[in-house]
This record gives structure tokens, C-alpha cells and sequence, in this order.
């Protein structure tokens, strides 16, 4: 492991501190710094985009870590912490699926620094855009060549790729985000979370590179209506999702939506029409999985994600029962 | 032969163990524990020198490449670089082990390979200076398989080698035994088919390292790895061997085949970076994990066998590549069944694969035989643990003729049955019988798969090793095991105590290893985990049996007058006058007359003036014919089972329990077993069911070469281990025991095929067993 090239850190007191320090060239935002340290110690990253200046998002204040309920409303602070957020009675109350997305974040460990602003940003997973010395300067680093099209893509896109990148959005709370409808408050402006993510040089996230989340806004379940997050990994205690879905259902409506199939997150709406207003038997939630993932392509290896993904639907309807 | 006084039985096996003391005692507190648990223990990381420099690897960028152009002047020129020793400086000898260079030979290159060693002031100089490096390579053809690499329209690889072929023949290209074409005549049935293994790595907790410092001619080497004696041959070259000091600290995750090849080179280089900057070096080499591969990775069988319709087996013919199966000494299919026709040829080739720097041949030679019960039990609708039990036996014949033949006339008790004792134990905890089905009958209530695995096979380090080892008591009746620390996980330090103890009979708080600068005398735990203990406890008994006698005769006799540093100590009569040794006995650091055992002196009372004296030292050479019997059987067993769910819409596998019976023989340290076998079932689960490098078929570059792309099981991925232990005595090393290390981590490494197998009545005969390859078996991918 390299020791990480020389940087500055800045250590914002405001929002507007941070954004304005953020202006800068290869200036990175940072939370808890559990992703973005791992992209300069593998520096995964060609030189142009390496981050150079680390604006310190911790120090502002007041601060972004908090979790309120008010007029049924729920605000979390972009920096608070997944740990909090899984432990939160708050949250285990009313948003179920964001508490299991939480609590099913990687280890315990990275929860503990891990932000829920910083999860909903992270780069991708791609292992080509990952591997270390930038070896492969993929679409998303500026490169021309998705390499995983023709590559090892076992991992990758069941439902093509946007501006030819295959990588898919490895973030286990943004699903539940689409599912629970919930809106992204940054310094500029307010995001539904479904139009939240994009392919960009190298982000994730339609965000200005001056531009912050604060807060995450989710409102109350309607009467009647239950969510629930799934996930499949090989280890269950720390790996990204293979593939995860989020469902909230019932009062006749449905918002399914999967992550790591996909660029962004993917709402699975033929699913949601398939179970809306439905009973949720196995049947039902059968007949919602292979509904999910009619649109699906596969790429040389990954055929049986496309398997997964169903199942993965079917067992988020079942735990909305 | 080995015994030490008449009357003795002639074979270590023999001895019975001391009773009452510290062998075979749990909770026994580990020498080594408080160091550990507290962080207080030195690694070779932890090895600082006054101003000593650090130094890293320049490794190639590209799976298979040659270098064009290497500048390395401006990471010379940095401020605080003290040397870039490259692959063609001319005044390097790199080292090569097994015929396999660390550091590029040529420009050729590998990925993993190295070409240039960068050693400066800090290790952020050293970075800064392998980024300043300029390189320019022309890629070259990628293979990513062997037997692609074997056909006649390959692309040469290694032209330098060989100008002609990519093959390369393993050494021990064949085994033959009986006769393959008569055994697939008698069979009633034969079947074929293929199994294979990915790329897994070894990816232990601590990367590489070693640490050279230069004194004149004379040489400190800090060295990260368990074989003292093998590392100071390496050292040969670099100094008269009489003049350098070589430690070996604790070590952090290891196995015999990492330390026997892979650090060595670390060290190496340390020693060549300390000669040519005159400064103390440590080498860090981080990426060791992933750049290392193994010799059973990416290995092909094709199996062909026959048998009869009751499941003796008749012929076991076998085609593989890269798996190294055909060493008699490991050969599990030869070495512990009564199968009695075998022919196994084993080849290779010059492809792209990563540095082959050690070698896990166990999980090799153990997946023929799982593979081998798992295929005939699941043609005849058979448990396979019946299989296994059916076709027991030891070099091709059956245990009627062994007990006949070799346990009768060495002395063992033909009354036991290794195999039958392990597989009876492990099914009853397991409750196996109960659970057991046929393949792809059981689907449980929430829509999974159900499936129970099973592999046995014949134990390791079951052998009688070569040892050496001194024993000193101190002044204060303290007394000091002298042999080399070998840090091999399984509390070698704290069981020759336990040995040593109960054998001297001075009690365990009194005795320390103390790591000793060893020379051919004092060599213990040689080789890695798999022989370390039973290796070495035949000379820690001698020693210790020795030293008694020694103490035993000195109390009897009077001291005489003797000069020491200039001063006349006084003659003093004998502590136990007018008494004979064998009226004598020492328990506890106590010496009592039997007869009248409140005639007592502890040994702190007599060590004071007899400390001159008490000095012994062994060294049990293993004779040909080891153990003074022409030949020996591998007659110990361990089996493990394994219950799962599969999941049919995920491909997902669950492990609910997992139980490893091993026959330790007779078992030193229970814990320290335990200990073994429990990582061993972790880590051979992990590696069954999940780890595999993957490479881009293109570049050949692994992909997720670091430990988040690279899943290796934590603790919580395996709901419960149950470890149990049987002792049969079977074992040629001092009273009857054998090892535990490496067996657990081989055999369950191969065992998720069979599991699998049961679960949904489909054979999935590729390691790691992983979801895509179970929903592609179920028609679903
Ligand atoms: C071993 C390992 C396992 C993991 N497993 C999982 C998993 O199973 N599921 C999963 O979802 N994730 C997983 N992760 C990712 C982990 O959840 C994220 O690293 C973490 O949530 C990021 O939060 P952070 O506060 O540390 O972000 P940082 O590392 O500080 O930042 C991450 C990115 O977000 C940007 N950013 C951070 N905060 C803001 C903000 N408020 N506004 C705008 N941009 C911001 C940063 O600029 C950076 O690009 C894993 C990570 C590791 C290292």
C-alpha cells in the first residue's frame, strides 16, 4: 500500500465556506473519508481528477450529523453517520427500509465513520475504474473505452449502460432513498432521489462539483404502506451488494427499486405495477421479480445477475408483507 | 532405536505419555498469549534499526511485457533515495527460488514480477520515487489458461525458456500404482469427468517483509517467515553463515509454502539494499498477497474411475494440470485408501499466471479423494462418507492386511480405526445420519435447497521429523528450552513446554523457549504448520528425558572443586548422598527420594551449584525407513461435514454448521488443536465458496488483487464450527501423535462441490463454488 500523495485539507466552518473551497481545482469534498481516502491510496484516479484539496465537511457548523422527525418529516443530516442511522428508533419506526439499508452497509467499522452523505456519493465499484495505478482509463475517468463491455463483467450492468459505462451504483441506502420517495437537499437546490445519481467524470451524482448534499429528506409512509431493504452479497458482514432492493408497499402503491444493476439506482416499475394493489403472496412477488427484470441484457457474464435481481425483488415484496 | 534407556520401547509411538501433567490439558496458558493479545508481540514489521532506510518494488504494470525503455533517473535524483537497484544492474545476483526469480531476470516480465527495487529514506520517498519512474513496455501476448497455452497454435510465452513449447513438465510428472487398465476391467462402472479450481491466493493478515542489517561481514536478518534453517541456506551468499544472525519474530497468518518460498526473497533483497547502501533496509512488499499465486490455482482434472457396485473403488485415473498430485509423501489417494490401481499424470505451461511463489498442495492432493467419494457415492446413490469408509486403506491395501502387516509389528493397536472413529464422531455431532439425503430431495420449509458436504482424508504430518534442541536449567531453577522460534500458529512454544514439563518433571511455569540462534543442533518446528509440532517433539522428549537423568545423577553426587571467573567455589557433597538416580524422581521442580518423598530439594535449591552442569542438547535425525521402521502408513484420519442452504433464487449459499473430527493421534495441547482447526474450517470454507482472483481476459491484469474485491470469510459467515478431536495413537511421532496444521484449511477447501451437490442434485465441480455458478447449474443462468 502506497503511503497517499501530499494534499491540503481544508477544514470547512460553513456551507458556504465548503462550497466555496470546493471551486478549486481537484478540490473533493469529504465526510468520513471511508471512500475517498481508498481512491487516493490506490490512486485509481489519472492526475487531472486526484484529489488535491480535501474540504473537511465535519467541521461545519452547525452540524450536517443529525437525525429529526418533524411533521412526520424525516431529516437526516447529510453527515451523519451510518451506524446512527441503523440504531436510530426514529428511523426503525416509520422507515424501515432505510434502517436495514444502514445497518446493512458494509462492516461495522466503516459505519462508524461512513456518512450517509458520503454513501449516496461514492464512486463506483467498477473494478477497472478501481484498480489501482489508474491501469485502466475507463469512459469514466475521460478514457473512450468501457473495458468491462468486453471484460470481466460478471459484476456489471443488467440493464445496458449510460454514455457506454457499465459500472453499475454500489450504494446500499440510495435504493431505499427511491423507494421511500425521499428528496436530496444540497447547497443549491432540492433533488428528487430518483434523479439524483448520473454518469459523470468520475462522480456519481448530478452535483455541481461546488455543490453539497445537507440533508436527506424522507416523508411519512402513507397509512397502510410498509417498506423493507434486501440485499445479497457473498459476505454478508461487509461486502458491497451484488444486488439490493428496496420496496415500499401498500394503500394500493408500490415503489420498488433496485441498486448495483445499473448506473443509478434502478426503479423497478413494471414490478411495482405487477404488485400494486395486490396481495403479496409468493406468487405475487414471483410474478413482480420476473416483471423486474423483463427490460434486462445481459453481458457476457453476467446472466445470472439478472436471476438474482429477480429473486431480489420477490424477497423485498415478501418482506413488505 | 530412539529410546533413550533399556527397557525403553524401541519406538517413539510407543512411549506413553506422561499422566497427570500438561499434556493433553486445556487452558493451559499459551507462552506466547499476553505478547499477543496485548500487541506487545514483535512482528518484523515492528523491526526498527537506527537509520534504517525502506525500500519497495518497482513490479510490472503488465500481466506479460517486455521493459523497452526503464529511466530511472529522476527517482535516483530525488532527495532522500539512496539506491534504484535495477533488474539488469550487473552487480546483483538476484535471488531465485525454485527457479523462479522475484525480481526480472530479463526483460521479460510478469505481472507481480519486479524491476526495480527503490530504497530510500522513508517510505514516502520511496513512493514518490517509483511514481518518477519511467517506463516504457511492449505488451505481450496474454494466456490465461493452461491447457489454451498447451495447444499447438499458442503463442510461445517464454521464448527465452523454451523456443518451442509452452509446456512445462511438474516435477514428478506421474504416479503409477497397480495396474489402471486391469482396475477399469473389474470395475462394474466407470465414470468421467472434470473439476476445476480458480485463482485463489493466499491473502493472508501480513504482507511480506524483511530486514537486513550490515555490520562488516557480519549480517542481521530479520526475516518473516517459520523456517529458520532453509532461510539461512538462502542466506549463503551474502555472508560466511558462521557470521550472520538471523531472527525470526512472530509471524502474522502463514502457511509452509508462503514462508518456504515467497519471503525469502524479501529478505534477500533486504540483505543485497543493506550491502549496496551500507545502511539497515527494510523491504516492504506489500502486494505479496496478490501477486503470489499458487500452484493449485487455476488447475484442471479429468478424472476417469471404476468400481463395483458395493463402492469399492477399482481404478482412479487422473489428467491434471498445474495441480501438483503425483509426490508419493502427499499423494492422499495412495497414501490413505485400499484403492488398488492409480494412475495420476500432472502437467504444465508457461502462461499468464501470476509469480507461482508457494505451493498449497494439500487442497490438491485432498480434492482427488473428496472428488473421487463424491462422484462414485453420487453414481450409486451413496452417503459418500460410506464411500470413503468402504474404501479405506492405507498404499493401496485394505485394513485387514494393515493391521496385519503394520500395525501388529510396530506395535500399534490394531483395535482402532482411525476412520471409522472420525467419521462415526463427526456424524454423530452432526447428527449426519438424520440429516443426510439424497441429492436434490430436500427443499426446506422457506423455499431453500438443503445440502450436507463430507471429505476425509488421511492426516499430514503423521511422521516421525528431525529436530535438534538444547535444555539449560539456570542458576535459579528456571530452565530454558534453546531452539529456534518458529511462529507457526500452533503454540509451538507453548506445547514443547507442556513436553518438556511433564517429561523433566519441573513444572510448566518454570520453562521458557527461548528462542535460540540455531545451528544444525537446535533447529525445531522445521517445515510450516502442517509437521511443525509432531516434527519437533521427538527431540524435545529426548532432551528432556535427558536433562532429567542428567539432574537425577548430579543431586546424587558430590561438586567438585571448580574454579569460575577467577574465584574457588568449594567442593559441596551431594545433595541426595548415598542415593542412586532411579531411587530418585523430580515432579514439579521438586527432587524427592520415592521412598521417602519428604527427602525433597526443589530444583532452585540445587541449581545454584549445579547450573555449570546442567546443559544438555539432542538432535533426532528421521532415519531412512523413518523411525526405525522401513516404511511409514499414513494410518490417522480427520473428516469434516458441512450443512447448508442454497438459496434457488439467488444462487446463495448459506453454511449452518460446519464439524471437523481430527485424529491428532494423541493430542499435546487440546486448545492449540482446537485452535487449528477451527481456522483451517474458516479458511477453507472461504476459499471453497468465495475467493478467486479475476483477471481481464485481454490485459490479464487481476481485477480485485486487495482485500475488498477480494472476499476472504470473516467469523460471521459460518454460523458454527463444532471441533472435535480423536485420539487413537496412530501417529508415528512420540506417543503415537501427529498434526493438525494445514489439514482443516486443505480438506475444507474442497469440500463446498459436495455440499452443493447434495443440496441440488447437480454437480458444481468449479472452486470457489459461487452464485453464478449454482444458478447456471440450475438451468437459471
Ligand atoms: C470495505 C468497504 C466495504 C463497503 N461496503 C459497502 C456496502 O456494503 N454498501 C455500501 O453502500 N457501501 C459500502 N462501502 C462504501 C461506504 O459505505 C462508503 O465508503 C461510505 O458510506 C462513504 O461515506 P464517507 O462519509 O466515508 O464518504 P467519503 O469517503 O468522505 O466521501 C465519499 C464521496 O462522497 C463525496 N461526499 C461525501 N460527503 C458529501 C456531501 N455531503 N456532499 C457531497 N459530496 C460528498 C466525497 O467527495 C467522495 O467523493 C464500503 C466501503 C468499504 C471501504
Amino acid at each position: 500500500m502506497k503511503t497517499v500523495k501530499k494534499f491540503t485539507r481544508v477544514n470547512a466552518k460553513t456551507v458556504e465556506e465548503a462550497v466555496s473551497a470546493l471551486r478549486a481545482a481537484n478540490a473533493w469534498a469529504m465526510a468520513g473519508g471511508t471512500d475517498l481516502v481508498g481512491t487516493m491510496r490506490f490512486e485509481i484516479l489519472p492526475d487531472t481528477m486526484y484529489p488535491k484539496i480535501l474540504v473537511n465537511l465535519k467541521t461545519i457548523a452547525p452540524t450536517l450529523d443529525y437525525i429529526k422527525e418533524e411533521k412526520g418529516m424525516l431529516q437526516i443530516g447529510a453527515l451523519t453517520r451510518l451506524e446512527d442511522i441503523a440504531k436510530s428508533s426514529v428511523v426503525k419506526s416509520k422507515w424501515a427500509a432505510l434502517s436495514e439499508a444502514a445497518h446493512k452497509t458494509a462492516s461495522p467499522h466503516i459505519r462508524e465513520m461512513g456518512t450517509l452523505g458520503g454513501n449516496i456519493c461514492q464512486l463506483t465499484r467498477c473494478w477497472y475504474f478501481r484498480l489501482h495505478d489508474n491501469r485502466f482509463f475507463c469512459v469514466r475517468k475521460g478514457g473512450k473505452t468501457c473495458f468491462a463491455i468486453s471484460g470481466e463483467n460478471r459484476y456489471h450492468s443488467i440493464f445496458g449502460g449510460v454514455s457506454a459505462c457499465m459500472a453499475v451504483n454500489p450504494s446500499d441506502t440510495a435504493p431505499a432513498l427511491v423507494a421511500l420517495n425521499a428528496k436530496i437537499v444540497t447547497s443549491k437546490r432540492t433533488i428528487n432521489a430518483e434523479e439524483f445519481w448520473a454518469v459523470k467524470i468520475p462522480r456519481s451524482t448530478v452535483l455541481e462539483n461546488d455543490e453539497i448534499v445537507k440533508e436527506v429528506q424522507i416523508p411519512g409512509p402513507a397509512s397502510g404502506v410498509k417498506s423493507a431493504f434486501v440485499k445479497f452479497a457473498l459476505r454478508s458482514s461487509i461486502d458491497f451488494p451484488i444486488v439490493n432492493c428496496a420496496a415500499a408497499i401498500g394503500g394500493g402503491t408500490a415503489r420498488i427499486c433496485l441498486n448495483a444493476v445499473y448506473n443509478r439506482p434502478y426503479r423497478a416499475t413494471k414490478a411495482e405495477e405487477s404488485i400494486a394493489g395486490k396481495a403479496i403472496d409468493v406468487a405475487s412477488a414471483h410474478a413482480a421479480g420476473a416483471a423486474a427484470v423483463t427490460g434486462a441484457i445481459a453481458l457476457a457474464m453476467n446472466k445470472w445477475k439478472i436471476q438474482v435481481a429477480a429473486g431480489m425483488v420477490k424477497k423485498a415484496i415478501l418482506a413488505c408483507a | 532405536m530412539y529410546g533413550l534407556k533399556e527397557g525403553e520401547p524401541l519406538y517413539p509411538w510407543l512411549w506413553p505419555a506422561p499422566e497427570g501433567g500438561m499434556i493433553g490439558k486445556r487452558r493451559v496458558p499459551r507462552v506466547d498469549g499476553y505478547e499477543k493479545a496485548s500487541g506487545s508481540a514483535v512482528y518484523t514489521r515492528d523491526i526498527y534499526r537506527p537509520g534504517m532506510l525502506y525500500a519497495k518494488f518497482l513490479r510490472s504494470p503488465h500481466a506479460h511485457a517486455k521493459i523497452k525503455r526503464l529511466d530511472t533517473s529522476k527517482a535516483e535524483a530525488l532527495q532522500g533515495v539512496r539506491a534504484v537497484l535495477r533488474y539488469d544492474d550487473p552487480g546483483i545476483q538476484w535471488p531465485k527460488l525454485s527457479g523462479q526469480a522475484l525480481v526480472s531476470d530479463t526483460n521479460h516480465w510478469y505481472e507481480g514480477m519486479v524491476g526495480a527495487v527503490v530504497v530510500g529514506e522513508s517510505e514516502a520517498i520511496v513512493d514518490r520515487a517509483l511514481r518518477l519512474i519511467e517506463l516504457e513496455m511492449e505488451e505481450l501476448p496474454v494466456i490465461l489458461d493452461v491447457e489454451e497455452a498447451l495447444k499447438p497454435d499458442a503463442p510461445i510465452m517464454r521464448p527465452d525458456v523454451d523456443p518451442k513449447s509452452n509446456h512445462r513438465p511438474r516435477f514428478g510428472p506421474y504416479f503409477k500404482y497397480g495396474d489402471i487398465e486391469k482396475g477399469f476391467a473389474e470395475a462394474d462402472k466407470v465414470i468421467e469427468w472434470k473439476a476445476i479450481t480458480e485463482h485463489d491466493v493466499w491473502a493472508g493478515v501480513e504482507a511480506h517483509v524483511g530486514v537486513a542489517e550490515c555490520r562488516g561481514d557480519y549480517l542481521d536478518v530479520w526475516h518473516h517467515g517459520q523456517n529458520w534453517l532453509t532461510m539461512m541456506t538462502g542466506l549463503r551468499p551474502y555472508s560466511p553463515l558462521n557470521k550472520i544472525h538471523l531472527y525470526l519474530p512472530y509471524n502474522g497468518a502463514f502457511f509452509g509454502g508462503s514462508s518456504l518460498i515467497a519471503s525469502h526473497h524479501t529478505a534477500e533483497v533486504a540483505v543485497i539494499a543493506a550491502r549496496r547502501t551500507g545502511c539497515p533496509v527494510k523491504v516492504l512488499d506489500d502486494e505479496s498477497h496478490f501477486v503470489g499465486g499458487d500452484e493449485d490455482a487455476r488447475s484442471r482434472y479429468y478424472f476417469k474411475v471404476g468400481f463395483k457396485l458395493d463402492g469399492r473403488i477399482t481404478a482412479v485415473q487422473l489428467r491434471c494440470y498445474e495441480a501438483w498430485v503425483t509426490e508419493t509423501t502427499t499423494n492422499k489417494i495412495y497414501k490413505g485408501t485400499s484403492i488398488p490401481n492409480i494412475y495420476i499424470t500432472c502437467d504444465s505451461a508457461a502462461y499468464t499466471k501470476p509469480f507461482d511463489q508457494c505451493f498449497k498442495h494439500g487442497c490438491s492432493t485432498v480434492r482427488v479423494t473428496t472428488q473421487v467419494w463424491e462422484h462414485v457415492a453420487g453414481e450409486l446413490g451413496m452417503d459418500p462418507s460410506k464411500i470413503a469408509q468402504i474404501n479405506d486403506g492405507v498404499e493401496g491395501h485394505d485394513m485387514a492386511y494393515v493391521n496385519e502387516h503394520v500395525k501388529k509389528p510396530q506395535g500399534f493397536d490394531t483395535a482402532r480405526d482411525s476412520c471409522k472413529e472420525v467419521n462415526e464422531l463427526g456424524k454423530k455431532i452432526m447428527e449426519w445420519d438424520k440429516k443426510w439425503h439424497l441429492p436434490g430431495t430436500k427443499i426446506l420449509p422457506n423455499g431453500k435447497y438443503h445440502g450436507m458436504g463430507y471429505v476425509s482424508t488421511v492426516e499430514w504430518a503423521h511422521t516421525v521429523g528431525t529436530g535438534g534442541m538444547g535444555i539449560r536449567v539456570n542458576a535459579d531453577g528456571s530452565v530454558d528450552l534453546l531452539a529456534t522460534q518458529c511462529d507457526g500458529g500452533w503454540a509451538g512454544q507453548t506445547a514443547y513446554s507442556q513436553i518438556a514439563a511433564d517429561e523433566m518433571g519441573v513444572s510448566f511455569e518454570d520453562i521458557r523457549l527461548r528462542p535460540f540462534e540455531g545451528r544444525d543442533g537446535f533447529v525445531t518446528e522445521p517445515g510450516g504448520g502442517s509437521q511443525g509440532l509432531s516434527g519437533s517433539s521427538l527431540t524435545t522428549v529426548r532432551a528432556s528425558r535427558k536433562m532429567k537423568q542428567l539432574i537425577l545423577e548430579k543431586v546424587t553426587q558430590p561438586t567438585p572443586l571448580r574454579r569460575t571467573l577467577g574465584n574457588l567455589m568449594p567442593s559441596r557433597p551431594a545433595f541426595f548422598p548415598n542415593k542412586k538416580p532411579e531411587e530418585l524422581d523430580m515432579k514439579d521442580s521438586v527432587i524427592f527420594e520415592k521412598a521417602h518423598p519428604e527427602n525433597k530439594k526443589t530444583l532452585a535449591q540445587i541449581a545454584g551449584a549445579l547450573t555449570y552442569y546442567l546443559f544438555v542438547w539432542d538432535y533426532t535425525m528421521a532415519h531412512t525407513g523413518r523411525g526405525g521402521v522401513e516404511h511409514e502408513y499414513g494410518m490417522v484420519r480427520q473428516a469434516h461435514f458441512v450443512e447448508i442452504e442454497v438459496d434457488p433464487d439467488t444462487g446463495g449459499i448459506e453454511i449452518l454448521k460446519q464439524v471437523s473430527v481430527n485424529d491428532g493421534g494423541k493430542v499435546i495441547n487440546p486448545d492449540a488443536f482446537n485452535g487449528q482447526q477451527y481456522g483451517g474450517a474458516y479458511m477453507g470454507l472461504s476459499r471453497s465458496t468465495k475467493e478467486t482472483l479475476y483477471f481481464d481476459p485481454k490485459t490479464g491484469l487481476a481485477l480485485n488483487d486487495n482485500l475488498i474485491g477480494y472476499p476472504v470469510n470473516v467469523m460471521n459467515d459460518v454460523a458454527s464450527i463444532d471441533c472435535a478431536i480423536v485420539e487413537t495413537g496412530l501417529g508415528y511421532a512420540p506417543y503415537g501423535s501427529c498434526g493438525v496444521g494445514e489439514d482443516g484449511g486443505a480438506c475444507n477447501h474442497t469440500i463446498m462441490p459436495t455440499a452443493v451437490y447434495n443440496a441440488i442434485g447437480k454437480y458444481v465441480d468449479s472452486e470457489p463454488v459461487t452464485p453464478d455458478k449454482i444458478l447456471k447449474a440450475l438451468g437459471k443462468a
